[in-house]
């Protein structure tokens, strides 16, 4: 089936047909998605496997130079006459040790299984006065046993490096040559190493400020960090898979709300993708429209809508809309309404009223991001309908709509997991308002996962079960993105095809 | 029916298409314009609270006085602490960002692939969920409360928003890179000489971007400042505004403040519109 | 990190030490003659002279302000203590003034104090305190319905045993109770209105008229003007069910709640009440609305009577014009055809400190300060917010003041919200919104005694 045939079916037939084979190629693709997984998982134990035996071969093979760089970082470099290279190794390896034994081991490492024993408590004086005597902190103890396990697996990077290197010296000298300089080995860094040089200190920073936090709080996960363990004041524990338990099945009132929270977090998202895909097209149609006059002012004025910021217009929207707000005042100052309408009160008006307002946010951006594409939709394609006679809707049905879905699935992707995260939108507007007495406490009913994590985090300082939520939004995004680019995969195969 | 007359009767409908068509983006400007409006005509009502009418009663110029004014809401100060942040963390972050995305669009070497997967997988986890952890390293590095703090947070993640302009970087040719090679070019030069110049749009596209970030931003912002309000922002001071204890003394100072925030913003969209389309229909919907 | 961690963990150690060595000595040295914290007029650097009025209680008596500036000297760290108070907007400029006051007062030699005012809402203290002590304030003020949480997470410091008995002695027995938990006082009672009553504007109804509910809104529909009462929102609805006869109950120790008699004939009473007083004045009620609601309605010119506290009467001032302004305790409601008088929660604002404080001693002796007599006459003169003071609540002033005679005439009805916990709001606020949806009918009392049952067991097993 190319893109031409399926170009030919009507609307009704497409749409079934998508419908169908997205359906037809569930399975498979989530099938895909796990062979792949288990193919990437065997080729990693591959490649460890067959690393641990190159480090004993190298070993045997190697003179006593390379030899002594499996315990002392450099030596191989300085035998084989690389003096700079050599001693910025062992420096590593000196700092990495004074490291891990003045800072890591005792204050972090050593305790993390128990995560503290002496918790804080208080002394008083003869008049009662309190003073708090400072004990073990849990989460400096997780923090820094995590941060010493990345130090530790970049430290073993380095660590290969320096044997890789220290053979390839001593080949060099084998075959009669003589090992680079440092000047030179700098140069490689502008030319052949050029990523090493642009990536590194991104990466150190996404290291500190994202990898190790996001570590962090995965093994949160698992502890009883929450309102009634919190550090410093309190310890908190190890307490294996009780909160995933507690949100799944064990606990009736966080599994009610959970399920609750993520029915309705893949329905905004779904919803909410669409909307302002489609209106922003129509939009963007509208405008480029032949004939149509003043092109630059119509899309300038969409386009302010997205530049004043967004947390304004949705704070003024929330002033705006409340039960005692701007326009339910008005209204029934002009007699339309004698109660005032339930917006953001009303749990099924607020979910509609939400997506309604993401309108508002998103229609223009849509326009602005699409219009570059809707014009570059080949003119014969139009043509051929205009002679079939079909009208505007028609058109739009039968070419346009295929046409850009057919194109932008990445960029749909992208905005479906960007609104399963979309907190902006909810906590401003409503607030995850109206709230539900079957929820845990604080939920509400247009709360979205991620809105939700939040009021765990900054609220109910459940910091674990925060962690877990986190951890689910991130499998749910990662299923979504790896079924889809199968698919999406497949789609363009078949467009080299057609 | 001869066929000028066809033409005529179809000319004739386009014009009544055209006239439906200018209704629709007539209805739907003053639907989106609405609101601003709004906004811009409360910031000049000269009630301190909430009011239950769209026009204000009498019109006053006391609300933007009062940004310079009040000491609790020290709005000026909050304005230049987020210019300040803007500036640097936009100029580090477009580095970043340009950084990581050349080199996953156009250097070839061993990792990549890897890098492109991980920089996928951790932009899954939702932002703010390790801002404890995030905390804590800030205090650690004695940071805490401080606008640094916030540029470290706002520049360190800023490398992962590399999609777009890599799929900028993806549609420039290659045979470019190959000549300058063949010339004697390492890539180093390639970068600045060649692919920069090229760039404007994306450049544009992501300097925009990451300076408006700062604006826009306030979970970081009080999870970072706490208390300290001489270096809030001006989102989270605005938002402060309308809490429940301020609410009553600074509703329409808020709007006050929103106006201010929202001019230099929606100049430079305005201004910068071109590019920012350019860049976002070659990055992000092509890549 | 954690090695200064333990540096830090020493000093306090050593500082405490110090302090028990000195406070031998200063024991011994003034064990009879003591004064009122705050209450030493002087106001001079050598207050020890006036020091005749005696309040001791139990064995521990309370100390001289001499006898306090002798040890603050071993507190401070070198020559300096510092401190930080977090007040809210409408009372920073106060508590700063409040500050430099107590600075002379307890003036130590060669010690300079260095104490920070910073702007901070009230409710929001405990939560930032939760979050990061360290970086918190050393004194700071709350409601009382947000003591049990900062007792749970650590945050809030006990009284020094020596300045509890002159709190317990100089302010109201209730405001006290609230501080105390566990037999422990973790708080110093600062003002008493942190409750609501009702404000109505004098020149559109009579004293009479707002005895009763229901005459109150008649006369609000013969004049087209609206009440306000947020039956959507448990803190108010509350005094529905109080009414009624139903009762809360907290148990400490496992901090579970017990919603008694809600779920029965009681409880629907109340609900009945609530929902007749909501669907039978649609025109003249308004049954839901936060204090940007109160705002919106009272410009639009049309609310003139709120159910309400204290914090609102600015707003009600501007919008009524002063002379106007009148209160009173909250009117009474048919429940089954007889007039009952509706309860309420009657809060306290109090003073906490911060465990993780420096500097204990000073941060304590703050409090004291700023919720002694002294400063809550000032506060109540500069802010006309209620006091919890004995003596000065005895005053000809207060006697007088139409919004406390509002809150005395409400104080038999009203109740101490510390025994709610957290789990007590969304769904007892849940009742009064069902009502405003129409799901619940007056006539339904099946469906109310579910409704009911549903809110009791969220609220006992949540």
């Amino acid at each position: 089936m190319d893109f031409l045939d399926y170009m030919q079916m009507s609307a009704g037939q497409k749409f079934l047909y998508k419908f169908k084979t997205f359906f037809k190629n569930l399975p498979s693709n989530i099938g895909k998605a796990f062979t792949l997984l288990g193919q990437k998982v065997i080729k990693l134990l591959n490649t460890i496997v067959n690393g641990f035996a190159n480090y004993g071969r190298n070993f045997v093979k190697g003179d006593i130079f390379t030899k002594l760089s499996y315990v002392i970082m450099g030596a191989g470099s300085v035998g084989h006459k690389q003096i700079v290279k050599g001693i910025l190794y062992f420096v590593l390896e000196v700092l990495y040790f004074a490291f891990m034994i003045g800072f890591a081991v005792p204050n972090g490492l050593s305790q993390f299984f128990t995560l503290g024993t002496v918790e804080t408590h208080i002394e008083k004086d003869t008049w009662g006065v309190q003073t708090e005597i400072q004990g073990d902190n849990s989460m400096h103890i997780l923090l820094i046993s995590v941060m010493a396990m990345i130090v530790t697996i970049a430290f073993f990077v380095f660590y290969l490096m320096n044997i890789k290197s220290a053979i390839a010296a001593q080949e060099t000298i084998k075959a009669g040559k003589k090992p680079i300089g440092i000047k030179k080995e700098l140069l490689i860094f502008l030319d052949e190493r050029f990523h090493i040089t642009l990536l590194s200190l991104p990466i150190a920073l996404i290291l500190c400020f994202t990898i190790l936090p996001i570590v962090f709080t995965i093994f949160m996960a698992f502890t009883n960090y929450d309102q009634f363990h919190q550090a410093p004041q309190k310890l908190f524990t190890w307490v294996g898979f009780k909160n995933f338990a507690d949100v799944f099945y064990d606990n009736p009132e966080k599994s009610y709300t959970f399920g609750k929270i993520l029915g309705w977090t893949i329905i905004w998202a779904f919803f909410a993708t669409f909307t302002n895909y489609i209106g922003g097209m129509i939009l963007a149609l509208l405008i480029n429209k032949k004939g149509i006059k003043f092109k630059g002012l119509w899309r300038t004025l969409f386009v302010i809508t997205i530049a004043v910021p967004n947390f304004v217009t949705l704070l003024v929207m929330n002033q705006l809309l409340a039960d005692q707000g701007t326009l339910n005042l008005t209204l029934k100052d002009w007699g339309l309404i004698s109660d005032s309408i339930p917006f953001l009160s009303d749990a099924n008006y607020a979910r509609v009223v939400v997506i309604l307002v993401n309108m508002w946010i998103g229609v223009p951006y849509t326009m602005l991001s699409t219009s570059g594409i809707l014009m570059n939709i080949p003119e014969d394609l139009y043509e051929s309908a205009k002679i079939d006679g079909a009208n505007a809707f028609q058109t739009f049905m039968k070419i346009t709509l295929p046409y850009m879905l057919f194109v932008t699935t990445p960029y749909l992707i992208s905005s479906f997991v960007g609104n399963i995260n979309n907190f902006n939108v909810i906590f401003l507007l409503t607030g995850g308002e109206p709230k539900s007495t079957d929820y845990y406490s604080g939920a509400g009913k247009t709360d979205l996962l991620v809105t939700w994590l939040y009021k765990l985090t900054a609220t109910n300082k459940d910091y674990n079960l925060a962690a877990v939520i986190g951890i689910i939004i991130f499998v749910i995004c990662a299923i979504a993105s790896l079924i889809t680019y199968n698919m999406s995969k497949s789609a363009k195969d078949e467009e080299a095809f057609g | 029916m001869t066929q000028a007359a066809g033409e005529k009767s179809y000319s004739k409908k386009q014009k009544t298409v055209n006239i439906i068509v200018y209704v629709v983006l007539i209805v739907m400007a003053i639907i989106w314009l609405l609101p601003i409006v709004w906004l811009v005509i409360t910031s000049f009502s000269d009630q301190l609270g909430p009011s239950a009418s769209f026009i204000p009663k009498k019109w006053t110029f006391q609300n933007y006085v009062n940004l310079v004014t009040d000491e609790s809401f020290p709005y000026w100060r909050w304005f230049l602490n987020t210019l300040f942040v803007a500036v640097i963390s936009c100029a580090i972050s477009t580095l970043f960002i340009f950084m990581t995305s050349y080199t996953l669009s156009r250097l070839r070497f061993k990792w990549r692939k890897r890098f492109l997967n991980i920089g996928l997988i951790l932009g899954m986890f939702p932002g703010f969920m390790s801002m404890a952890a995030v905390y804590a390293i800030i205090e650690w590095i004695g940071l805490s409360q401080s606008l640094f703090a916030l540029i470290l947070v706002y520049c360190a993640g800023a490398a992962m928003g590399y999609q777009i302009s890599k799929g900028f970087f993806d549609t420039i040719s290659h045979s470019l890179d190959e000549a300058a090679t063949i010339d004697g070019a390492n890539k180093n030069t390639i970068f600045w000489k060649i692919i920069l110049p090229l760039s404007k749009p994306i450049l544009v596209y992501t300097a925009l971007t990451t300076f408006i970030a700062p604006w826009v931003d306030f979970i970081f912002v009080s999870y970072i400042m706490k208390d300290n309000r001489d270096n809030y922002t001006v989102a989270y001071g605005l938002q402060q505004m309308l809490e429940r204890e301020n609410n009553a003394k600074y509703y329409t100072t808020f709007f006050a403040g929103s106006v201010v925030v929202a001019i230099p913003i929606t100049i430079l969209f305005v201004k910068m519109q071109k590019y920012y389309v350019e860049g976002v229909t070659g990055g992000a919907v092509k890549g | 990190m954690a090695s200064k961690a333990k540096k830090t963990t020493a000093l306090l150690l050593a500082s405490l030490m110090c302090a028990g060595a000195f406070a031998g000595c200063g024991g011994n040295g003034g064990t009879t003659s003591s004064t009122a914290g705050g209450s030493s007029s002087t106001g001079g650097t050598t207050a020890s002279g006036d020091s005749s009025t005696t309040s001791a209680v139990g064995d521990v008596s309370v100390p001289t302000v001499a006898e306090i500036t002798e040890r603050l000297k071993t507190e401070a760290k070198d020559g300096k203590i510092s401190l930080k108070v977090w007040a809210p907007n409408n009372s920073k400029n106060f508590i700063k003034d409040m500050v430099e006051k107590f600075k002379t007062t307890y003036a130590v030699d060669g010690v300079t104090y260095d104490i920070k005012v910073v702007e901070k809402g009230e409710d929001k203290c405990i939560n930032s305190l939760t979050e990061d002590a360290s970086k918190g304030a050393d004194v700071f003020q709350f409601p009382t319905d947000q003591l049990l949480t900062g007792v749970t997470a650590g945050v809030l410091a006990e009284v020094p045993t020596v300045f509890q008995g002159q709190i317990s002695s100089e302010n109201m027995e209730d405001a006290v109770k609230n501080c105390t938990y566990n037999n422990k006082v973790y708080a110093y009672p600062m003002t008493s209105d942190n409750g609501y009553f009702l404000y109505y504007n004098s020149s559109k109804f009579t004293a009479d008229d707002v005895k009763s509910f229901e005459t109150l809104l008649a006369k609000a529909k013969d004049q087209s003007v609206q009440v306000l009462m947020p039956v959507d929102n448990a803190w108010y609805n509350s005094s529905f069910f109080y009414a009624a006869g139903c009762d809360i109950k907290l148990d400490t120790s496992t901090q579970k709640m017990t919603l008694d008699k809600f779920a029965s004939t009681e409880g629907i009473t109340a609900t009945k009440a609530m929902a007749d007083i909501v669907n039978n004045n649609k025109e003249s009620f308004v049954a839901s609305g936060d204090d940007a609601a109160i705002s919106t309605l009272l410009s639009s010119g049309k609310l003139q009577a709120v159910v309400t506290g204290t914090w609102n009467t600015p707003v009600i001032e501007n919008a009524w014009g002063k002379e106007n302004v009148a209160a009173a305790k909250l009117p009474t409601v048919k429940m089954n055809g007889t007039d009952t008088q509706l309860h309420s929660f009657g809060g306290y604002k109090l003073v906490g400190v911060n465990s993780a404080s420096k500097f204990p001693l000073a941060a304590a002796t703050l409090a004291t300060y700023l919720t002694g007599s002294e400063v809550q006459k000032a506060r109540y003169e500069q802010l006309q917010v209620i006091p919890t003071n004995n003596e000065i609540l005895a005053t000809d002033a207060l006697k007088n003041d139409k919004i406390q005679k509002a809150i005395e005439e409400q104080r038999p009805y009203s109740h101490s919200q510390s025994v709610c916990t957290q789990k007590f709001w969304d769904p007892v606020a849940s009742v009064g919104k069902d009502i405003i949806n129409g799901n619940l009918k007056s006539s339904d009392e099946a469906g109310i005694k579910t409704a009911l049952e549903k809110v009791v067991k969220s609220v006992e097993n949540g």
